[in-house]
């Protein structure tokens, strides 16, 4: 297991490359030089303790905060100065944790939203295709998002995120909100079926056991910066992941591959 | 000429205590009152009726109660008008949350229906044409002419308002003071200090709506009269600026801004020939102080003398509130979310 | 029973200028957080323009029409410059209402230096009134409800049909999530601007054909009810604004020919201030003064 960011001959060829970014707020760093990478098909998380930075890491891939320092490439584009608003040009699909649709409109016009980008003639074609996937919402297009349960509505958030074909998909605590059946549904049916079909995904999660359950790759994040990475398997088997959480000081030497 | 002198210093005067009343309500008790100006009113026309006398057959005014209480009676009715109506709405508005405008929206619309109430119900108060023949204290004890009441009056006025000055700054240097400040910088601090942080707001409240009215008691009594036309929202902007110019939260600052006031309004006008048509001065007084007003708060917002930061710091942490200034929007919510 | 059905009809009338300039308070109040208190000084701006077009001999709902346009760059003129400056220096919410009412005050009394505070009459010529049942009305009157419920049906089909207008009401819900989305958000937020601003100086030219008099300061007498109008709906909810348009016509108007007149705007900042009060959406921000949520 190492520390940094070396891409092992296994892992497939980088669609999303972060490195050794920076986010924070003067001289207060909430990211301290992070570097991490999601290919294609991959299952990526981001797990740490609370206050870890993680959240912050990814709002600031999405553009949401400068960059301090590093550089952030998507399909081998430099994305380190884009406004946010063009990020999903280049292929960045973000679901926020807690404010992920628009609750007064429909569910429908959620997916157009999602589809901005899109021409319209391509709108009717790629609603449809991510209804396939999540035929629940089919059901319910003229409804408002708000009225949606926890389940549906993470469900919509997902399905908006994907309707501009993302390179790379970043999913912020997708379950934190939902009950632990549903929460299992999302991780193990939605998210690991995407991957299936080759989609890159990068996501945080709390829910740790099943994160990795579903995992390919994982960062461990800790005050800001990664300290642990390294196979969804073998930090599976890493039993002092709960000192790293919690000790926040020295970092863990590595356990030997 | 002389006359001028004086009354601007009588103006000076009522406008330090009215900057300074808006000071506590505002920069103390954090309350956006764009309804001030109904505090002032409140306690002129409760002087005013209390000193008024009884209507006779032949008067030409209606009016409440109509009572002619001795000096200081009408001052102290007057006073404790304001404070029971800033006891109200302090309470109504304070135990919810609310957002900043929204608050002040709520109270200019108090204040615009009062204004209506009392513009339409001339038994209240004599309606538009208001109330007038209010006697002046001391007149007829100390028989001076015109221009020496008025100076009388400056000199009343200075006692009232150096006693006042050294109140409030006790005040906001006590202990309580202390816990206001300390509530005004981090809210959520305080409350986890055990500071009863919403009491405490309305007790600000009250005692600047307390002063609020004393002011008006006290000019109501020097004019004589008081009517609808002195109480429209331009009146209360007036005030929110001389405090924004002078420097919220501290009172030398208030008192400094209070000082601009009379300065464009009474000493302005009067140095410029007269010109153009009649009632072009007062136009063009709001326009200087509109543009007063946008230029302070580009060039300098915190205003001419404010007041020294009391930073509350967290051991090791850094400094939130002052990030929070700095105007990263997201700044303390992500933060309290990141667990800090 | 008749009188009370009367005063349903001028409510009605009295509503078409509320609503317009509901619609407009609301999308902006909506898109940008700022509470702008110096829509009245546009809505006189807006009525002035109608009335010196009718003078130089347009016709009168042209003018209408041209004042709306005129108003609507005017609007976002001071919404780039002025309102912009404020924002990038942090001002709060409320700080932004005061900027705005400072801005009005220049504006209204600029205006009233240069008309030497005239008032100056529209008129429209001598019209024959029409009658359905006890409500009489002239053609004027008849013309400005069908703009008002016109523009009304236009603007809502814009909000729920156009992409535009779809992203639109995104951004005024949640900007993040927009740009998430791609959409550019100070576009929206430029189109918000103009579209209000024409909506404003439509409201100030058919106040003033309905109440066939100008001055400086015209618009403040309209924009009290507007504003409450406007925030008894939600934030955003042209809808919203408009059935508060109607109720508040309506019953300021009923109470006025109950014979209250007086009382009419007590009843409607009344209204105001319960739903203020009663609103959910109240429950936000504490004792540290809040930012504006979106740039303007």
């Amino acid at each position: 297991m190492t520390t940094g960011n070396s891409a092992p001959a296994d892992r497939p060829t980088p669609t999303l490359v972060v490195e050794g970014v920076s986010f924070g707020y003067g001289s207060l760093k909430i990211v301290d030089q992070a570097s991490l990478q999601v290919g294609q098909g991959e299952i990526v998380v981001l797990i740490g303790p609370n206050g870890a930075g993680k959240s912050t890491l990814v709002k600031g891939i999405n553009g949401q905060l400068p960059l301090l320092e590093g550089k952030l490439a998507l399909n081998g584009i430099d994305l380190s100065r884009t406004l946010p608003q063009a990020r999903i040009r280049h292929g960045v699909g973000y679901v926020p944790q807690l404010r992920d649709v628009f609750p007064t409109l429909s569910v429908s016009e959620n997916l157009e939203m999602g589809a901005y980008i899109l021409s319209k003639t391509s709108l009717k074609s790629r609603t449809d295709q991510v209804l396939e996937v999540f035929p629940v919402l089919a059901a319910m297009r003229h409804r408002k998002a708000g009225s949606l349960s926890g389940g549906e509505r993470k469900m919509l958030a997902i399905a908006r995120a994907l309707m501009a074909e993302p390179s790379v998909l970043i999913l912020d605590e997708p379950t934190s909100n939902l009950a632990p059946n549903i929460a299992a549904r999302v991780i193990n049916e939605v998210v690991a079926g995407l991957a299936s079909t080759g989609q890159a995904v990068l996501m945080i999660e709390q829910r740790v056991e099943m994160a990795l359950a579903v995992a390919t790759w994982g960062y461990v994040l800790v005050q800001g910066q990664v300290r642990l990475a390294g196979a969804a398997s073998k930090l599976r088997e890493t039993s002092d992941l709960g000192s790293l959480f919690f000790s926040g000081g020295a970092p863990v030497p590595p356990a030997g591959n | 000429m002389q006359d001028f002198v004086s009354i601007s210093l009588v103006y000076l005067g009522i406008y330090a205590l009215s900057a300074w009343s808006l000071n506590l309500q505002f920069g103390y008790a954090g309350i956006i009152n764009f309804g001030w100006i109904v505090f002032q009113s409140i306690g002129a026309y409760f002087a005013a009726v209390t000193s008024i006398g009884p209507m006779t057959s032949h008067s030409y005014q209606t009016y409440i109660f109509g009572s002619s209480l001795a000096f200081p009676l009408p001052l102290i009715v007057g006073t404790l008008s304001g404070a029971v109506l800033a006891a109200i709405l302090g309470y109504i508005v304070l135990t919810r949350k609310i957002r900043s405008d929204f608050v002040a929206v709520i109270m200019l619309v108090v204040a615009i229906i009062a204004l209506q109430v009392v513009t339409a119900n001339v038994s209240l108060f004599n309606g538009a044409n208001g109330l007038s023949g209010i006697p002046q204290p001391f007149n007829g004890v100390l028989h001076l002419s015109r221009a020496g009441y008025q100076w009388f009056y400056v000199g009343w006025l200075t006692v009232i308002c150096i006693i006042v000055y050294l109140g409030i700054e006790w005040l906001c240097r006590s202990s309580w003071g202390r816990s206001l400040r300390a509530m005004r910088e981090d809210e959520e601090l305080a409350t986890h200090l055990g500071i009863n942080v919403q009491f405490l707001r309305l007790v600000v409240f009250v005692i600047g709506g307390a002063i609020a009215a004393f002011s008006g008691a006290l000019l109501v009594e020097f004019l004589g009269a008081w009517s609808p036309d002195a109480w429209s929202f331009v009146e209360t902007f007036v005030v929110f600026v001389a405090v924004y110019i002078g420097g919220r939260g501290n009172n030398r600052g208030a008192f400094l801004g209070a000082l601009l006031v009379p300065v464009i309004f009474g000493v302005f006008p009067s140095f410029l020939p007269a010109f153009g048509y009649p009632g072009l001065s007062s136009t063009l007084q709001w326009i200087v102080i509109a543009l007063l007003w946008l230029c302070t708060f580009y060039f300098r917002p915190a205003g001419v003398l404010p007041e020294g930061r009391l930073i509350v710091q967290r051991e090791g942490q850094p400094d939130v509130s002052s990030m929070f200034r700095r105007g990263w929007q997201g700044s303390r919510k992500s933060l309290q979310s990141e667990g800090r | 029973m008749d009188l009370y059905i009367e005063g349903i009809g001028f409510g009605i009338i009295a509503a078409a200028s509320i609503m317009l300039g509901a619609m407009g308070f609301t999308l902006q109040f909506g898109l940008t957080n700022v509470l702008n208190i110096g829509y009245g000084a546009l809505m006189t701006f807006g009525a002035f323009a109608t009335y010196l077009l009718h003078v130089w001999g347009v016709n009168v709902w042209e003018a209408v029409i041209i004042g709306g346009v005129a108003t609507s760059l005017l609007t976002l003129l001071v919404a780039k410059t002025v309102l912009t400056v404020y924002v990038r220096k942090g001002a709060a919410l409320f700080e932004m209402a005061m900027i705005t009412f400072g801005v009005a005050l220049i504006l209204e009394n600029g205006l009233a230096a240069i008309t030497h505070s005239n008032t100056y009459i529209l008129s429209m010529g001598l019209e024959h009134a029409h009658t359905i049942g006890p409500i009489r009305f002239t053609s004027t009157q008849l013309v400005l409800v069908i703009i008002a419920a016109g523009v009304f049906i236009l603007l809502d089909s814009f909000l729920h049909i156009t992409k535009v207008g779809k992203a639109l009401r995104a951004t005024a819900v949640d900007p993040d999530l927009a740009r998430t989305c791609g959409i550019a958000t100070n576009r929206i937020v430029t189109v918000a601007w103009l579209m209000s601003g024409f909506l404003c100086g439509l409201a100030g030219g058919v106040f003033t054909i309905d109440i066939f008099t100008v001055n400086a300061f015209t618009g403040d007498s309209l924009m009290p009810l507007v504003i409450v109008a406007a925030l008894m709906g939600k934030a955003g909810s042209v809808r919203g604004a408009v059935l508060a348009s109607l109720v508040l016509g309506i019953v300021t108007q009923v109470v006025s020919i109950a014979g209250a007149s007086s009382y009419d705007s007590v009843v409607a900042y009344g209204a105001l201030a319960v739903a203020l009060l009663a609103n959910p959406k109240l429950l936000q921000g504490g004792l540290v003064a809040e930012r504006v949520q979106i740039t303007v």
